[in-house]
């Protein structure tokens, strides 16, 4: 726990050393996520859906998985740029040190200029929330809360799957980049604009649809299905696989350093 | 005049070097035309557009990533940025040559050469793909002779752009901040981050006076036919116009920035 602490006393204060310089990439990582909201804003203005989808419930959806993703790009970016670690040899380092090597990869880098994000996207699903909920149940409150964390656990597993290709592969793989990145494009969108198929996969495949498109719909009272609540919950288990993935891929490591 | 012809000959051929970086970046093209295709027919399946046919977004979406390397908006070079970071500019500064048509070239010769190693398989693939998806033919000869010429003056317009930007970054030192939001507004108003027919109609009102449609909105709608073949011909008029200004800008711009800055590193 000390460790954690450490780790993150000491990138904020790396970041901090350039000051306008952190706080100018901190907004402008901000209006990045605005912008593409105001894509979709206009996509739907455009084709008119916007009687047929309640405002407020996109927002909510939006800002769960953005809120999700960027607290993953903030705490966990040490996954997502593996390959770096791997490149440069430094991994060997953190492997003959006697501390989790998990917890040693995501303190590896944090990356604070996401902060800026993640409160705009917080911002949002606080405003969305209090929009949507009618009757406020305990019950849904902590949906509110787990809903983020499963989105923050999946975006963590895809980094992490992505991360144990590296061992094979060295660079990192930009097909792998992408399945993240498309999966939070597709799950921007209300879910319920795509055809079955893509429902489906997102599912079972990658089951982004388990931590937005289904809790919110019980937060608004479209259904009364308590199973929906601990949906969030089912991403605990791609974090597992992935954490299977990894440690197999660490097993075929072999040091890349001179 | 030969030397720029022969530096723009050799830095293209650098940047065929790198095959690899090329073929890396092509899985993201494939896959993010088959995200985008996926979302925008959601869209349709719902409701359709009187000037903007599927096929033309099609169109769009696949030509977008075919030429992506040629007009996105931000540059991903570091090399120029790093020159100005550890002092190496001054060695640029003692050249007989223009410093501003050196860079231009440099950021040129860039895009063509990524162009050159990725946009055939993209353009092969989305010709392949099935109906509703692929990317058709373009309506006639002529449009298709627009479009190669309205993408060209396009990428003159970019890179002009890009020397505005980048010499401003040389005196305020730093490349992340204003620079980035910048081009995050760009790609909005570019047509990369979404097709401009798609947006509301307000803002392209506006739009359409400004440069950045010019970079490649222009040639995609070209190829589609879903402009007008006299408002094709104005705005490739103005595309030449803006070429001038942004030139001129940005020559202005670098002229007081070559007086003031101060040379980093040592």
């Amino acid at each position: 726990m000390k460790l954690i602490k450490n780790y993150l006393s000491m990138h904020l204060k790396v970041s901090l050393e350039y000051k306008s310089s952190f706080i100018l990439s901190c907004i402008s990582q901000a209006i990045y996520m605005l912008v593409e909201l105001f894509t979709i804003y206009a996509l739907f203005l455009k084709f008119k859906l916007l009687n047929t989808f309640d405002i407020n419930e996109m927002l909510l959806g939006f800002s769960t998985i953005w809120l999700g993703y960027s607290l993953a790009e903030l705490f966990a970016r040490g996954f997502d740029h593996f390959d770096k670690l791997i490149v440069r040899g430094d991994f060997d380092l953190l492997l003959i040190r006697p501390r989790s090597i998990f917890i040693q990869i995501f303190g590896s880098d944090i990356c604070y200029e996401k902060f800026g994000r993640t409160l705009c996207a917080l911002l949002i699903y606080i405003y969305s929330a209090s929009k949507v909920i009618t009757n406020l149940t305990l019950l849904k409150i902590s949906l509110l809360i787990t809903m983020v964390i499963g989105c923050f656990i999946l975006i963590i597993s895809l980094f992490i799957i992505g991360a144990s290709f590296c061992f094979v592969t060295v660079q990192g793989i930009e097909a792998i980049n992408i399945i993240t990145n498309g999966t939070k494009q597709v799950a921007e969108y209300p879910l319920s604009i795509y055809k079955k198929p893509v429902r489906m996969f997102f599912t079972f495949v990658i089951p982004i649809v388990l931590i937005n498109y289904y809790p919110i719909s019980y937060l608004t009272d479209k259904t009364g299905n308590i199973l929906y609540v601990f949906m969030p919950l089912v991403t605990i288990i791609s974090f597992i696989i992935s954490e299977y993935i990894f440690h197999i891929g660490m097993k075929k490591y072999c040091s890349t350093g001179s | 005049m030969r030397a720029y012809y022969s530096y723009f000959k050799s830095e293209l051929m650098v940047g065929l070097q790198y095959r690899t970086a090329a073929l890396a970046g092509l899985s993201t093209q494939f896959f993010w035309g088959i995200i985008l295709s996926f979302i925008y027919t959601a869209f349709y399946s719902h409701a359709s557009l009187a000037n903007f046919s599927i096929n033309q977004l099609m169109c769009y979406v696949w030509l977008n990533q075919a030429f992506f390397s040629l007009v996105y908006p931000s540059l991903n070079d570091g090399q120029i940025m790093s020159q100005i970071k550890n002092g190496g500019v001054a060695y640029e500064l003692c050249r007989p040559y223009d410093l501003y048509w050196w860079w231009y070239l440099k950021m040129l010769s860039k895009r063509y050469a990524s162009c050159m190693l990725r946009c055939l398989p993209v353009l092969i693939f989305a010709v392949l793909l099935p109906v509703g998806y692929k990317l058709v033919a373009p309506v006639s000869i002529i449009s298709l002779l627009l479009f190669i010429i309205s993408l060209f003056l396009g990428t003159l317009v970019i890179t002009g752009i890009n020397m505005i930007i980048q010499s401003i970054s040389f005196f305020t030192n730093e490349d992340k901040g204003i620079g980035s939001i910048f081009y995050t507004f760009m790609a909005l108003l570019s047509g990369i981050a979404i097709p401009l027919p798609l947006l509301p109609d307000i803002l392209n009102t506006i739009n359409y006076l400004l440069p950045f449609r010019l970079i490649s909105d222009l040639a995609y709608q070209t190829y589609s036919g879903s402009m007008v073949l006299s408002n094709v011909l104005i705005s490739i008029f103005m595309q030449i116009i803006w070429i001038f200004i942004l030139i001129l800008i940005g020559k202005l711009i670098m002229k007081k920035v070559l007086t003031k800055a101060s040379i980093q590193g040592g």
